[in-house]
């Protein structure tokens, strides 16, 4: 698919490439879903959370699928949906588990991180834009500056640095302590 | 204590690992001996999780509007029924 590395980087055609896998994949995962007792609800938040993931490993620039889209979200969200119904694993093969579909162990926020989630959105949503733009819609720091209306590309990165350091320092002043996050 | 910008830049390439050696040697020995420093890392890696974690968030508030949009609309019938036909009990 040649044009997938330009198109699921700026929202425009990143939407409609996500729109073209979900139409065709996730009556698939449906059918697989409701054999295995799923609500819809449940069906759909696990494929949306495989799309996120398809997504991410798609920016990856050493990320080399060996199937279509389509199949590898499939893929996926088969993965995510043994993992999060362990009960149910007896009667579905394991032979994929620790496949190429396999979904980060640190995809999922524990408590602790859940809960400074909203305290970072509400400590700037301009740097949250750019970080995320940044590192994870690896967009160029000159999009990045006209997008966000800093003068030149150096304005940008520097801000960039400046938005780590004070999301840093307020997660940090925020009474989290650091001795919470160890066991 | 405030973060100064040379910190971030530094703890930054170190994370991502484009420290050249004998400077990443260097920030590691640092660590070891300065827990100032480590706190700062152990936080500005949080600030990359919860940075992560908000923009999946994001991508999933686009996919839950495409999957309305795509339930919604009524040339898009035959999509809403291979998807619903499966939940019917």
């Amino acid at each position: 698919m040649e044009t997938l590395e330009l198109s699921v980087h700026a929202p425009e055609p990143r939407e409609q490439f996500f729109e073209s896998i979900y139409e065709t994949a996730f009556p698939a995962f449906a059918r697989f879903a409701a054999k295995m007792n799923a609500s819809f609800d449940d069906a759909k938040d696990v494929f949306q959370d495989a799309m996120v993931v398809y997504y991410e490993k798609s920016n990856d620039p050493k990320f080399l699928p060996r199937t279509t889209p389509e199949a590898y979200v499939l893929g996926i969200a088969r993965h995510l949906w043994l993992k999060r119904f362990k009960r149910q694993r007896s009667s579905v093969s394991l032979e994929r588990e620790d496949s190429e579909f396999a979904v980060p162990a640190d995809f999922f926020p524990d408590e602790r991180e859940l809960s400074l989630l909203s305290f970072v959105a509400q400590s700037g949503q301009k740097c949250l834009d750019l970080l995320q733009k940044f590192y994870f819609e690896k967009t160029p720091l000159k999009e990045i500056a006209a997008f966000l209306g800093y003068r030149t590309e150096h304005s940008a990165a520097v801000q960039k640095y400046k938005c780590i350091g004070k999301l840093r320092d307020a997660i940090k002043a925020n009474s989290i302590r650091y001795e919470d996050f160890h066991f | 204590m405030k973060t100064s910008i040379s910190d971030v830049i530094q703890t930054e390439n170190f994370i991502s690992g484009q420290l050249p050696a004998d400077e990443r040697v260097l920030f590691e020995a640092r660590l070891i001996v300065d827990s100032n420093l480590r706190v700062n890392t152990f936080y500005h890696r949080l600030v990359h999780r919860l940075v992560a974690f908000s923009h999946r968030k994001k991508i999933k508030r686009e996919l839950e509007n495409i999957h309305e949009r795509l339930f919604q609309d009524p040339n898009k019938l035959h999509f809403k029924e291979s998807v619903l036909k499966h939940f019917k009990s």
